[in-house]
């Protein structure tokens, strides 16, 4: 007589949106779109090495072009 | 403790004490317990030799204990100690024969608290045969291909009988050597065993150490925990495979947005003709609407083999200073052991962020410019673009890589595990 096999495991991936798998796509939908806020309206890109306008008014060099070690 | 229904006993034929007879038609041996008498099963309980009293290695299963294997109903009717010694090391192991009316005999074997469940093989393997020599003399670790699933090789073990007590459908003898080249696959081991009267081929797997000790009754806090063995199973998180495809998935929008906010510029508002740099400084007007996004500003110059650096100030509708700031362009060629080569650029850019919509003013100048060899003019003009609208494709880059990581960190934790299985392998490339 053969050994009995076991009954295939039930597949861990099912077909049904578990709660875990809603919140973790709202995650992922939720970290894509601040990428995407973040990349159209250019935050924390302005460049270096330029002064702004409160640094102009401040009076400081504020690494403008007094300050010439940014070369590209 | 669980005991087998039905037992029948005997009475050791060299000492008397009672002993259990458990291992139905095919035990060939039993070995007192107490005398250490090897009684002949087959022959009334003849006595065959005497090994005498030894200590009992450790084990937490015992002879009468019952476990079931893949709905299979199995007894414990004996126990060998076993021992490998190998350049001053020694490993010591217990494997216990099992006994099932309806699947004839197998072994449990109790090492570093886990434990295993082998089988003689029915049907060979491909090759059906590996030997010592075969691997010695192998370039590449042997394979064999059994049950649909491909075994490479692991290790070869050498084992010395090193205790007996219980009944046996063989005949062991203390001392005994058994040569065994062992091959794995995902979840089994396949051992090609060798002693000098007989050749095997065995299957292994490891059986779940809770539901085992359940169903033998031993209290898990009463004996050492498992150490990690090679078929110690890979335990994915849960969800572990939406997880990694839903990373993934994300990594390449984020990736595909990436190359578009690359791609796609703001809209120029203001593109000048060929400045020359001997007419600057220049002061030049333009309109900004956005202040929401960024503000790209271009110089391009034709500076050769030379170094320019301009100034910028840009004002605001107010006719406050905006922004001040410095690029410099510089471009170089060459011909070097007769390759051509190129270095720098005549590009140069900044982005800020303006505060107001209105005209602002820029004012360029030509700060210093150098040739690098000869006396030629470094830079004659200049042009100047300024786009407003501009995105910028950093964000999406980071984005990309936090959700690769993410994928990835799944995918290196399963090769983590496989490689750990592999780690005790005595296969070297030598």
């Amino acid at each position: 007589m053969r050994v009995k096999r076991k009954a295939p495991q039930k597949r861990e991936e099912t077909d049904t949106m578990s709660p875990f798998r809603l919140a973790f796509l709202a995650g992922c939908t939720v970290a894509l779109l601040g990428a995407v806020y973040l990349s159209y309206y250019g935050v924390g890109r302005e460049s270096s090495g330029i002064a702004t306008a409160a640094s102009i008014r401040a009076g400081s060099p504020g690494g403008g072009y007094n300050s010439l070690g940014r070369i590209k | 403790m669980t005991g087998a229904a039905g037992l029948s006993s005997i009475n050791c034929t060299q000492c008397g004490a009672g002993l259990s007879v458990l291992g139905g038609g095919r035990v060939l041996s039993h070995i007192c317990g107490y005398c250490g008498a090897v009684l002949d099963a087959q022959d009334n309980y003849k006595i065959l030799t005497s090994i005498g009293k030894r200590d009992n290695p450790y084990s937490p299963v015992k002879i009468g204990m019952t476990l079931s294997v893949d709905g299979a109903e199995f007894t414990v009717i004996g126990t060998l100690g076993m021992v490998e010694r190998y350049r001053g090391q020694v490993w010591r192991w217990t494997e216990h024969q099992l006994f099932s009316a309806t699947h004839g005999y197998a072994w449990l074997s109790y090492e570093e608290g886990n434990f295993v469940f082998t089988r003689k093989l029915r049907r060979m393997p491909n090759p059906s045969w590996i030997t010592l020599k075969t691997v010695n003399n192998a370039d590449t670790p042997p394979r064999a291909w059994y049950g649909r699933k491909y075994y490479r090789y692991y290790e070869t073990v050498e084992k010395e009988l090193d205790f007996i007590e219980g009944e046996f459908n063989w005949v062991p003898e203390l001392g005994a050597k058994t040569t065994s080249v062992t091959l794995m696959s995902s979840d089994a081991m396949l051992s090609y065993s060798q002693t000098p009267t007989e050749r095997e081929v065995e299957r292994s797997t490891l059986l779940d150490r809770a539901a085992t000790l359940a169903d033998l009754g031993i209290d898990p806090n009463a004996i050492p925990g498992a150490k990690h063995h090679p078929l110690t199973p890979f335990r994915p998180f849960a969800h572990e495979g939406f997880v990694r495809t839903t990373l993934l998935g994300f990594a390449a929008a984020s990736l595909l947005l990436a190359m578009t906010f690359a791609v796609i510029g703001g809209s120029t508002v203001l593109r000048t003709d060929r400045l020359a740099v001997d007419r600057l400084p220049q002061s030049i007007p333009f309109e900004l609407s956005n202040t929401a996004q960024l503000v790209r500003v271009d110089l391009q110059s034709d500076v050769n083999n030379a170094y320019a650096l301009f100034s910028t100030e840009i004002t605001g509708p107010d006719g406050q200073p905006l922004v001040a700031a410095a690029r410099a362009t510089q471009f170089y060629t060459g011909v070097e052991g007769g390759e051509r080569w190129r270095e720098g650029s005549r590009n140069a850019r900044y982005l800020f962020r303006a505060e107001a919509p209105g005209v602002h003013e820029i004012t360029l100048d030509l700060e210093e410019a150098e040739s690098w060899r000869g006396s030629h003019v470094p830079v004659r003009e200049v042009t100047l673009r300024i786009r407003e609208g501009q995105p910028t494709y950093f964000w999406m880059v980071i984005a990309t890589v936090g959700f690769i990581l993410g994928a990835g960190a799944l995918v290196a934790r399963r090769a983590v595990h496989e490689k750990r299985r592999w780690m005790g392998s005595d296969w070297t490339d030598e």
